[in-house]
């Protein structure tokens, strides 16, 4: 069956998807409060659209910087994207690839 | 990026929230977002909260004490006892009412009004409909959810006056009964839908079924069983005319899996 997003979904789906990977990346590039962006992320992961997982201490301590946690589309959140970009035309020219 | 402790603390207090086995998790990932956020970090913090409550909702456990339904009313009555007791032993809170209701009768009206309105306010903010059952098992829902509010009442009527006593802050009393009596009410409404109308402990398993996306073309909610096997109740996500909370009883074939 074809999956169905919210329009908040469909556009966290296609920021990560355009390398924004963790949340606070998404809560910028969205404009999306906290309050939605991080309930949202849990809630697709889930339903297991995206998976996450942590950054290496190593990597982050070389950026000098707390380690971040990625978010990544699964098999199944880019199919759901793909089906989201019919269903809302205009998600590309809003979160540009 | 500066240390942040108020911000820290706000974090540290969302995640009392979370249930124990994802805290520590949860509050990596909201302190380490915090180092990025230049703009109005308090802001960004306070989201934390819808945050943590969405998990607890989700991933939410019950204290053992109140799974049974005989262990919640004990524990409840402990706790009026225990209200009681510092109310009538302490001097202060127990005199002054007993002043006040000889100077002025109307005070005693006013505090029998307060549950009537706490009530009224939560009927108006949250479905208190009890869903879809079987006829039988009406009666000792309602009589468990009666002995609820009997316990609460006296509890919060005596838990406020010592809390006002305790901060010596006597003028606090009023809008502390209100505004314990409507979350008093609503966590006993809330209790009550989560228990199974048979045999009344609190049904577990907790389990999303649907997508959230998915709201006007499928159902999408909440489904929760019994552990002794009686039956499994139906949460919708979204409370309509059309959806409401489904009870779905369990015949005796279905017992070997519960054993």
């Amino acid at each position: 069956m074809e999956p169905k997003l919210s329009h908040t979904a469909a556009m966290i789906l296609q920021v990560i998807h355009c390398g924004c990977v963790y949340g606070y990346s998404v809560m910028e590039t969205t404009g999306l409060p906290s309050g939605t962006v991080y309930p949202a992320l849990r809630r697709l992961e889930q339903d297991g659209l995206i998976r996450s997982q942590w950054e290496r201490q190593s990597v982050a301590d070389a950026g000098q910087r707390p380690p971040r946690k990625y978010y990544k589309l699964t098999a199944a959140g880019r199919a759901a994207l793909e089906a989201s970009r019919n269903r809302y035309p205009l998600l590309a020219k809003v979160v540009p690839q | 990026m500066t240390r942040r402790p108020l911000h820290s603390l706000v974090l540290q207090t969302a995640a009392l929230l979370v249930p124990r086995e994802h805290r520590r998790d949860w509050l990596a990932e909201w302190t380490s977002e915090l180092w990025y956020v230049s703009r109005r970090p308090l802001r960004f913090c306070l989201g934390s909260f819808r945050d943590a409550l969405w998990l607890r909702q989700s991933h939410g456990t019950v204290a053992p004490r109140l799974q049974s339904p005989v262990k919640c009313l004990a524990f409840l009555l402990a706790l009026a006892a225990l209200a009681a007791a510092f109310f009538f032993r302490t001097p202060g809170p127990y005199d002054e009412i007993l002043s006040a209701c000889r100077r002025e009768p109307p005070v005693i009206l006013a505090h029998l009004l307060f549950p009537v309105l706490a009530f009224l306010i939560v009927s108006a903010i949250a479905p208190t409909s009890l869903g879809e059952y079987p006829r039988a098992c009406r009666f000792r829902r309602w009589a468990f959810l009666t002995l609820e509010f009997v316990l609460l009442i006296p509890l919060v009527f005596w838990g406020t006056f010592d809390l006002a006593k305790l901060l010596s802050a006597s003028g606090m009393q009023p809008h502390a009964a209100l505004i314990g009596y409507a979350v008093a009410f609503r966590w006993a409404l809330n209790d009550q839908q989560r228990r199974c109308p048979v045999c009344l402990r609190r049904l577990s398993g907790s389990a999303s079924i649907g997508h959230f996306s998915h709201n006007f073309l499928e159902w999408y909610g909440t489904e929760l069983f019994c552990a002794q096997g009686h039956g499994l109740l139906h949460v919708p996500e979204i409370t309509a005319t059309y959806t409401t909370r489904r009870w779905l009883d369990l015949d005796r074939a279905w017992s070997t899996l519960f054993s």
